[in-house]
């Protein structure tokens, strides 16, 4: 069975890398421009595990991922947030609101993979 | 998950055998322990059926360990009946369950995983200076 | 020893250490153009060109340490996965090696050609990695390199402890701890215990927060980063502790792998337990573990983990130990010019040659005493003379590795698309014959691009594979070493030798000749049958040097061709120069030794009567016609014929021919030496030895008596 992976991110090109790698891999993959669409993906499907960019208007990365834990949803699931090197701050706020881990750009399409199957297996 | 729970009484107290059938994952563990606590209140000595246990995860066998101490630590005796499933056998090898000795040292003699040791033994022997 | 004869001495080293850096590098790189993704090539190629540039700096090869560290930089891109082994990268890097090598070779005196080959390579270099920041014309001092400890842990079998207790909150962060357990698993094998001592009663339990740790014994060859970064998403929160407990396969430390840790220690180590309370706990006579758990001092948990531990050390050493015997253990190895073993080889060869006069002496008196230091001697110095040889044995397969580069080289500029494989590396010969060795193999590689190997076109044409195959193998076989040179061309035309040999007068028009002594003539002085003689070979000098180093080495040669098929060429040579064993015969007053790997058997001469009406020289051996050569008669040896002659029945390429003796003497250990100038012509002696009362013996070369005989008998 194949396992759901949301990809959150308002950048388009960034959501078709993402997409097209994991769907390459053999995921499914569902598509969300921000935090706000990214719940309602979220509660639309049974979702595995969600990548999300930081920097989104309306909810941003940090404000979705506490959703995400809050929602029953998403409780356990495994959260994958995109950020850059000079972003440590971000990364540990990420952290503390619940997110797996953290994939740093820019990345190259393996190293997305080895990440989604660290925390999916 | 489902549960069920048999109870019966005999001259040295009550004895209950508690199935759980299906997935006991993150999912269902408040589930999973309030059935354990609500079980271990009503018997003397309970038994666990788990051989018809489907997906676990490592919170179900941290349950299942709090609940051992509960027992000890109540007087009660906790055991498990027969084979636990292939998939929980697998995840108690691989996690490093599987073990001679229980937790703390009153309670390895009940330890509930001792039984699934099998056929992990150590060479004792001229290994103790 | 001042500082400068240090740096001198040091100099010295580093050039013959550089030489066989390079070789390594060239094979390296030849084997990383067939598998460029093979990323332990990658690194041993890092790795020598890393030597040479920081060993090169410490002993003021200031320009190959410049030079190679623009190489180097390159290598580190590939190594670090930035760019990828490309066939354009390979050539370049096999250009710098020939320049580190030039470089190397003209030491610090001034040589523009090559400075401007090394600026033009290095540009070509920097055009070829992607530009990036470390690639600047400032070396990096070589002191720079990755620290010794970290690489030992890289490099070696190493067993680790690792502690983990994730964070109570695990859960809610998405992970999984026990997918982290599985990652641990695909680096090596891996031992776990749970930890369970934290977890409350069931009705104290928060079901979504962790308790649980896992004690954890890990053996892999990884390295702790590759350890860190299994925990990378959640180490900083979790009580994470990696330790190295014990470094496999480290050779100095040898004696320690067969000592096994004892609990108690154990546990010390683990910080569970302090020595005094460990030696009180001792004087008990129960189970250590057993006392420990029942005063309390530590848990049966704990005693489980260290238990485990000393099982997992235990495995690990046997798998280490096990793997070990599989491969060879690199001994240290200290370096001698050569000529000193020449040296040694010689004055073993005059012990040899003395202790057969001692025993001789020995046996010839009543003295028991001498005779039982004879035969000690005799016993000592025959170990000594094995010990000797050996010394002096080297595998074939780093002449096999020049080849490569000779083959890829030569067929780049033939335009000929080919394939090198070799079978035997590891066969041992004498390292004076291997250098003997190098010259005929080089002709017989050219011979075999040049006329065998067709163009690819060509052999597509005729519905061959594109590329032909060169096929080098050796192989063991007794007191000889075959070394086949083999192709898949169009093989030998022997219509075209034929002509040829006619042509030259090496043969009459319409004689019936063998294939094999057709083969033969290519061996003849100035014999060429390339139609257009080419820039590698056709110039007919090749081939009789093939023969005459051969001959020089008491080997021979054979040819086997298949038209449109292929050629294979057999070199059999003796492993050793120096010493044979010999069977000692004598003809009136005169010595002959045959060497022994020939002979099969010693009888009493019957001749053929029949035969011997008709001229011809056969024995009856049990019931088998045999021919043979009477050495009184052959050469000229005055005396009157013993009553009793012996035949010594030898066993030659398929051929037994006898040689008749008036006695077998014996067994002889045979020193050669040389005839002088004035015999090299003479083909039927191959040498002589001196015998333990000082005469001389001559060594029969059996191969040409029999070929003579042979001839003799058209």
């Amino acid at each position: 069975m194949a396992k759901t992976i949301l990809t959150v991110d308002d950048s388009a090109s960034v959501r078709q890398m993402v997409s097209f790698t994991l769907k390459g891999a053999g995921y499914t993959v569902l598509e969300a421009v921000d935090g706000e669409d990214g719940l309602t993906k979220l509660n639309g499907a049974t979702v595995d595990m969600v990548i999300t960019d930081l920097n989104m208007p309306k909810l941003d990365g940090i404000g979705f991922i506490k959703k995400i834990r809050a929602n029953p949803k998403g409780k356990f699931i495994p959260v994958i947030m995109l950020t850059t090197e000079s972003q440590a701050e971000k990364k540990q706020a990420g952290k503390a609101a619940g997110a797996t881990g953290w994939i740093v750009k820019p990345f190259k399409p393996e190293q997305l993979l080895d990440v989604v199957k660290k925390v999916l297996r | 998950m489902e549960h069920s729970l048999k109870i019966t009484r005999t001259d040295v107290g009550t004895e209950g055998t508690l199935s759980l059938v299906g997935d006991v994952t993150m999912t269902e563990v408040r589930e999973t322990k309030d059935a354990l606590l609500e079980a271990i209140g009503e018997v003397d000595r309970l038994y666990l059926d788990l051989h018809q246990v489907e997906s676990a995860d490592v919170s179900f066998i941290q349950v299942l360990c709090a609940a051992h101490r509960e027992c000890f630590l109540t007087e009660k005796a906790l055991f498990l009946q027969g084979n636990v499933s292939g998939n929980l056998q697998t995840l108690l090898e691989r996690a490093g369950y599987v073990k001679q000795c229980g937790c703390f040292p009153a309670a390895r003699e009940s330890c509930l995983w001792s039984v699934c040791a099998g056929n992990l033994n150590f060479d004792t022997n001229d290994q103790f200076s | 020893m001042s500082d400068a004869q240090g740096l001198d001495a040091g100099r010295a080293v580093f050039l013959v250490e550089a030489t066989e850096i390079l070789e390594q590098l060239e094979e390296s790189l030849l084997e990383l153009e067939e598998s460029p993704d093979n990323s332990e090539l990658v690194g041993s190629v890092f790795r020598a060109l890393h030597t040479i540039k920081g060993s090169g700096a410490m002993f003021g090869f200031d320009r190959v340490s410049s030079f190679t560290h623009e190489v180097e930089t390159v290598f580190d891109e590939v190594r670090s996965g930035n760019m990828e082994v490309s066939r354009e990268l390979i050539d370049l890097t096999l250009r710098s090696r020939d320049i580190i090598r030039g470089m190397l070779g003209s030491d610090q005196g001034e040589d523009t050609a090559l400075d401007e080959e090394a600026g033009r390579v290095v540009t070509e270099l920097k055009k070829l990695s992607a530009p990036s920041p470390a690639a600047q014309d400032m070396p990096e001092p070589p002191e720079a390199a990755v620290p010794e400890k970290a690489d030992k842990e890289e490099a070696t079998l190493t067993t680790w402890r690792i502690r983990f207790k994730p964070p109570e909150d695990v859960f809610s962060t998405g992970t999984n701890p026990l997918f982290l357990l599985e990652d641990l698993r695909e680096l090596g094998d891996c031992d776990m215990v749970s930890m369970t001592d934290g977890i409350p009663r069931l009705s104290e339990l928060d079901p979504e927060r962790f308790y649980f740790g896992w004690d954890i014994l890990l053996t892999t060859d990884k390295g702790r980063d590759a350890i860190e970064d299994v925990f990378i998403f959640i180490g900083e929160d979790s009580d994470l502790k990696i330790e190295a407990v014990e470094h496999h396969n480290v050779p100095d430390e040898e004696d320690a792998q067969d000592k096994l840790l004892r609990l108690g220690d154990i546990l010390v180590m683990r910080g569970e337990l302090d020595r005094e309370q460990l030696s009180k706990a001792v004087h008990s006579q129960k189970r250590l573990g057993e006392i420990l758990v029942e005063r309390g001092l530590v848990t049966a948990e704990k005693i489980d983990a260290a238990l485990r531990e000393q099982n997992h050390l235990k495995k690990a050493k046997a798998k280490v130990k096990e793997q070990n015997k599989q491969k060879p253990v690199v001994d240290s190895s200290i370096r001698v010019p050569s000529s000193k073993l020449d040296e040694l080889v010689n004055l073993v060869g005059e012990l040899v040659t003395v202790q057969a006069r001692l025993s001789q002496l020995a046996n010839g008196g009543e003295d028991g005493q001498l005779k039982f230091l004879a035969e000690e001697v005799e016993r000592l110095s025959a170990e000594l003379r094995d010990n000797t040889m050996n010394i002096r044995m080297v595998p074939i397969g780093a002449t096999f590795t020049k080849f490569r580069r000779l083959v890829r080289d030569l067929s780049s500029d033939l335009g000929r698309e080919v394939i090198l494989t070799t079978v035997g590396e590891e066969t041992e010969l004498d390292k004076t014959v291997i250098e003997k060795l190098n010259d005929p193999m080089v002709h017989l590689i050219r011979n075999a691009l040049d006329h065998g190997v067709e163009p690819p076109d060509k052999r597509v044409a005729s519905g061959k594979k594109r590329e032909g195959s060169i096929h080098l193998e050796a192989e063991h076989s007794g007191a000889h070493v075959f070394i086949r040179v083999r192709d898949d061309g169009a093989g030998i035309n022997k219509e075209k030798i034929r002509k040829k040999a006619i042509e030259r007068g090496l043969m009459e028009e319409g004689a019936d000749i063998s294939d094999d002594e057709l083969y033969s003539f290519i061996f003849s002085p100035g014999f060429s049958t390339a139609v257009v003689v080419s820039s590698v070979s056709g110039r007919g000098v090749g081939m009789d040097v093939v023969r005459t180093n051969i001959d020089a080495l008491r080997g021979s040669v054979d040819v086997k061709s298949v038209e449109r098929e292929g050629t294979t060429v057999t070199l059999k040579i003796p492993l050793t120069l120096a010493i044979i064993e010999g069977l000692l015969t004598r003809v009136g007053e005169e010595r002959y030794v045959l060497p022994l790997s020939a002979v099969e058997e010693c009888v009493e001469l019957v001749e053929d009567e029949a035969g011997a009406s008709r001229g011809r020289n056969l024995a009856h051996i049990r019931g088998e016609l045999i021919p043979y050569v009477h050495l009184r008669r052959h050469f000229n040896i005055q005396g009157k014929r013993a009553a009793i002659e012996q035949i010594v029945i030898t066993h030659i390429d398929g051929h037994r021919i006898g040689f008749v003796v008036d006695e077998v003497i014996g067994q002889h250990q045979t020193v050669i030496k040389n005839l002088g100038h004035m015999y090299r012509n003479v083909k039927e002696i191959s040498g002589a030895t001196i015998l333990g009362d000082g005469t001389l013996a001559l060594i029969l070369d059996v191969p040409c008596l029999v070929q003579e005989v042979q001839n003799n008998q058209l």
